[in-house]
């Protein structure tokens, strides 16, 4: 499975540097599609691993950055400390400063409110973090002069095509590879909480440490993908769900190769999708939407119907 | 190798008040529902803080409660079975802790479950997982909170068993427990009633305080 994973999603990042109405051409290879093929694979993966540990952690099997807010609100507080060093003279926390300490506000408040609350309150609080979010977005926006909004615009609705070449993609890429690492290696601890906290604790994990793990790893993971390719959705629900289905398996730990894989997969799948089969370019948000709200719905039927 | 408590804490209006001492060996916790069982337990286990604490753990280097667990309903019985085994290292399970895990779930007899997802369990197979996985923890005091839950008959004498072989490789296992026909199974007998020590020494000793308080006539 892992093979062939890699296999794909090897081809998959072929396709996405050598396929587009410039054919071939070197220089765009190296100077668009090298960093879009990146920024996929970086922002992919961030996500998918996030996903698996929001579920894991929240107990939740419909956590998704997305669904839950934490992009929406990262790319609130990121845009807000660009927004205030623009207007006010604030000094500049920088995008990737202000969507970190965003998607970390975020991730603490639902992993608070999910040991107090059942998982559909959870849920219903992240999904009104998210619109209350983008409202405020908006709202912001209007102190901008409109000539800057256009590229903004694009980047409130997520494009892989956002994600910088050069020194500060390659700076990027490698956090993003420190952050699986990192979860790598204190996946077995993790996985435990998907019996609570307390049970986590009596065999011997030490719980406090795994959750700040999660906290830690899903805030770096959504906001550098925030920061770089703007509020992606649905990958982080889809790909652990698609893994799990693959492998027959549940625990995070035996998951997690499979959900990495997967997320870059999906996302180079979907950014070659709306490149290519569509007569004008679209958000890649539209068609993980497409898929990923049946999808979320399906799950959310199965989980009403088990209570 | 033992453990000895001196505890005192206060929930609302009740008092748990204990001190005593755990030993190598099997022993069962016995009261009433509300006598403080569980509270004992988890403060044992380190996951409740007591108001006044005095707990000394000599000789003992892991140790395991297991009381409630969730598990998601698509789990597989393995996956469950594995959580025990997080202890021994930050990398994900590989196979020879599911080997190790697999030769506990053949002591309880699923093994043959091990692929069956938890929702298709029933209450006594899922029970017999979940006491795998403690004992997969391969704890030297592993504090068990009501193992004997959701199971019958026969299969509460052989889990008892099973503990107390556990038990005589040197470590000390407690579990609470309100079977009255298991007691000749531990080795020793805590009885705690409305958060007080009301006995405690040799399982032996407590089955003669049993039948004398039979024959006073005051049952229980």
């Amino acid at each position: 499975m892992k093979v062939l994973l890699l296999v794909a999603t090897s081809l998959l990042f072929s396709a996405e540097l050598l396929l587009g109405p410039a054919g071939a051409d070197p220089y765009v290879i190296e100077a668009v599609r090298l960093p879009r093929a990146v920024g996929a694979v970086v922002g992919g993966v961030l996500l998918g691993v996030s996903g698996l540990l929001l579920q894991t952690a929240l107990r939740n099997p419909l956590a998704d950055p997305y669904v839950l807010g934490v992009s929406g609100f990262a790319i609130l507080t990121a845009l807000g400390s660009y927004l205030l060093w623009r207007l006010v003279g604030l000094p500049y926390l920088g995008f990737y400063t202000g969507a970190l300490i965003g998607a970390l506000a975020a991730t603490v408040v639902l992993l608070l409110l999910a040991s107090r609350a059942g998982i559909l309150v959870v849920l219903m609080t992240g999904v009104l973090l998210s619109y209350a979010s983008f409202s405020v977005l908006q709202l912001m926006l209007l102190a901008l002069p409109p000539e800057e909004l256009g590229y903004i615009y694009v980047g409130l609705q997520g494009s892989f095509a956002a994600y910088l070449a050069g020194v500060p993609g390659v700076v990027t890429a490698l956090v993003a590879f420190a952050v699986i690492v990192a979860v790598f290696f204190n996946l077995r601890h993790v996985a435990v909480l998907i019996h609570g906290e307390e049970a986590a604790a009596g065999l011997g994990v030490n719980a406090k440490r795994a959750v700040m793990y999660v906290v830690g790893a899903a805030a770096v993971g959504v906001g550098v993908t925030v920061a770089s390719v703007g509020p992606v959705g649905f990958i982080g629900l889809l790909a652990p769900h698609m893994a799990r289905w693959l492998t027959g398996r549940h625990r995070a730990d035996l998951v997690y190769v499979e959900t990495a894989g997967l997320g870059a997969a999906l996302a180079l799948a979907a950014d070659l999708a709306v490149r290519l089969l569509l007569p004008r370019e679209l958000p890649v948000n539209v068609l993980l939407s497409l898929v990923g709200a049946p999808a979320a719905g399906w799950l959310l039927w199965r989980h009403v119907r088990k209570i | 190798m033992y453990v000895r408590f001196d505890v005192v804490k206060k929930l609302g209006d009740f008092t748990l008040e204990a001190s005593g001492e755990l030993r190598k060996g099997l022993t069962c916790v016995v009261g009433p529902n509300g006598s403080g069982k569980t509270t004992l337990f988890k403060i044992l286990a380190g996951l409740l803080k007591p108001d006044r604490w005095a707990v000394e753990y000599v000789g003992v280097g892991v140790r395991t409660y297991v009381g409630e667990l969730y598990v998601p309903p698509d789990a597989i019985a393995l996956e469950v079975a594995l959580a025990g085994r997080s202890r021994f290292s930050s990398l994900p399970v590989g196979k020879r802790d599911e080997e190790a895990v697999r030769r506990y779930m053949r002591l309880l007899e699923v093994e043959d479950l091990a692929k069956r997802r938890w929702r298709t369990l029933s209450g006594g197979q899922r029970q017999r997982v979940v006491i795998a996985a403690a004992l997969a923890s391969e704890a030297d005091l592993l504090l068990l909170d009501e193992p004997l839950a959701n199971l019958h008959g026969d299969w509460r004498s052989r889990v008892m068993n099973v503990l107390s072989d556990y038990a005589a490789t040197g470590r000390i296992v407690a579990v609470t427990t309100h079977h009255g026909d298991v007691l000749r199974c531990c080795d020793f007998v805590i009885a705690l009633r409305e958060g007080r020590i009301t006995w405690s020494g040799a399982a032996g000793d407590y089955k003669e305080s049993l039948d004398s308080s039979c024959d006073r006539g005051t049952k229980n």
